[in-house]
């Protein structure tokens, strides 16, 4: 008992102990060992559990908070770069309902998008990783969730989507340094154009080696990213995929789903994440600046 | 300071003996407050000159045990935790309700004491 209780009781304090300032942690710390030590010799153990754990579950409310703490930026951060991805595929099947609505489906969609986005920019700029390196995971990590989700599916033709995933990745790196270079009124517009094209010049690449593994027409490749966000009957002839005539765009939006919305909410996401830290960057004083890097 | 029902019970159990030192475990006993609302408690008391802390002058090798941290009111958290324990009691009187009344307007006119046990 002696012996697990005292290991608990010294877990639950050094949770306490990072919930007070870094200034006087140490000496908080030193006092509460001393009286957990004639606890623990007393033998008292619930009561030595039950003063570690106070301090571990509750909040010093030491002075206002103006800024997040250290542990909860990492929180943030952490969270954020789960749950990005995560929102947004969730943002793309939500987009791609709205679109079935209409004009005003894509308005809506378009909104959301724009929403995430600031959101997302809005977590990472508060997040630990001040780095403008840090949208590089905030791009690699969704394209790999992509990537190894994709051939999930266990078709063929699914497979394809490897290659143009792992161009999407390069040219979102490629254009995140070039954005973290420019300036600001410029980053947001090229920014963004440039995630646009990338999802496009990806999404042009699937098509064109998927039409290619069907056997339809492949010059209406460049045409699939902007017809299947605004959902237009566009794309190849008739096709005798699984020995039935089918409408060739038919096939190929089979094929595509969700892979153009995903790509630019990604994408979208990543540039939003990098100019909101950047931004954020801009407006802590130096000395913060300095002490961070 | 804002004086808080918790706030009141630590002034309280420190002014009882203003010259006897205090350490956390004794006032947690004294308050019946936990520890995480203690010691924040004592921090803040701490940083608004109200309490003194020092460590216990032992050797832990000799003593077999750690140091303890002692707390005491200083001359000016004396003063002040007496009156504003006073304006406290003053406030929540059921048999000075009326008086309560016009000396809460002067009370909450103090800068420092919010005059309310929250």
């Amino acid at each position: 008992m002696r012996t697990i209780a005292g290991f608990v009781a010294r877990l639950l304090l050094g949770v306490a102990r990072r919930r007070w300032p870094l200034s006087i942690r140490d000496g908080r710390v030193d006092e509460w060992r001393a009286e957990i030590h004639v606890l623990a010799a007393e033998r008292r153990w619930w009561r030595m559990l039950g003063f570690a754990a106070s301090l571990a579950v509750t909040r010093p409310a030491l002075k206002p908070r103006h800024a997040l703490t250290m542990d909860r930026r990492a929180v943030l951060t952490g969270t954020m770069l789960l749950l990005g991805p995560v929102a947004g595929l969730v943002l793309a099947y939500v987009g791609m309902f709205l679109m079935g609505l209409g004009l005003f489906g894509l308005l809506a969609f378009g909104l959301l998008l724009w929403c995430g986005g600031l959101l997302c920019a809005y977590a990472g700029a508060n997040g630990a990783m001040m780095r403008r390196w840090a949208a590089l995971p905030a791009v690699l990590l969704p394209c790999l969730a992509v990537v190894l989700y994709l051939p999930e599916f266990g078709v063929a033709g699914y497979r394809t989507l490897t290659r143009p995933t792992l161009l999407w990745a390069g040219l979102m790196v490629l254009l995140l340094i070039v954005v973290g270079l420019l300036p600001r009124p410029v980053s947001w517009w090229i920014g963004y154009a440039a995630a646009v094209a990338a999802a496009w010049v990806a999404v042009t690449w699937a098509v064109w080696l998927y039409a290619g593994v069907v056997r339809l027409d492949t010059s209406y490749a460049w045409l699939w990213f902007p017809a299947s966000l605004l959902e237009i009957d566009i794309g190849p002839g008739p096709s005798g995929v699984d020995g039935s005539v089918l409408p060739g765009w038919f096939v190929v939006w089979d094929f595509t789903e969700i892979y153009p919305t995903t790509l630019l909410a990604l994408g979208v996401y990543a540039v939003a994440y990098l100019i909101g830290v950047r931004e954020h960057r801009g407006n802590v004083p130096e000395a913060v600046v300095s002490a961070r890097s | 300071m804002r004086i808080t029902v918790p706030v009141a019970r630590v002034l309280s159990a420190l002014v009882g003996d203003p010259e006897v030192d205090r350490y956390g475990l004794d006032l947690m006993g004294a308050t019946g407050l936990p520890s995480g609302t203690l010691y924040p408690i004592l921090q803040r008391l701490q940083g608004a000159g109200w309490v003194d802390a020092r460590w216990e002058d032992i050797d832990p090798v000799v003593s077999g045990r750690p140091a303890r941290r002692y707390y005491r009111l200083t001359a000016v958290g004396v003063t002040e935790a007496r009156q504003a324990l006073a304006e406290l009691h003053a406030q929540t009187s059921p048999s000075r309700a009326r008086s309560s009344a016009r000396r809460r307007a002067r009370i909450s006119a103090r800068p420092g004491v919010t005059g309310s046990a929250t």
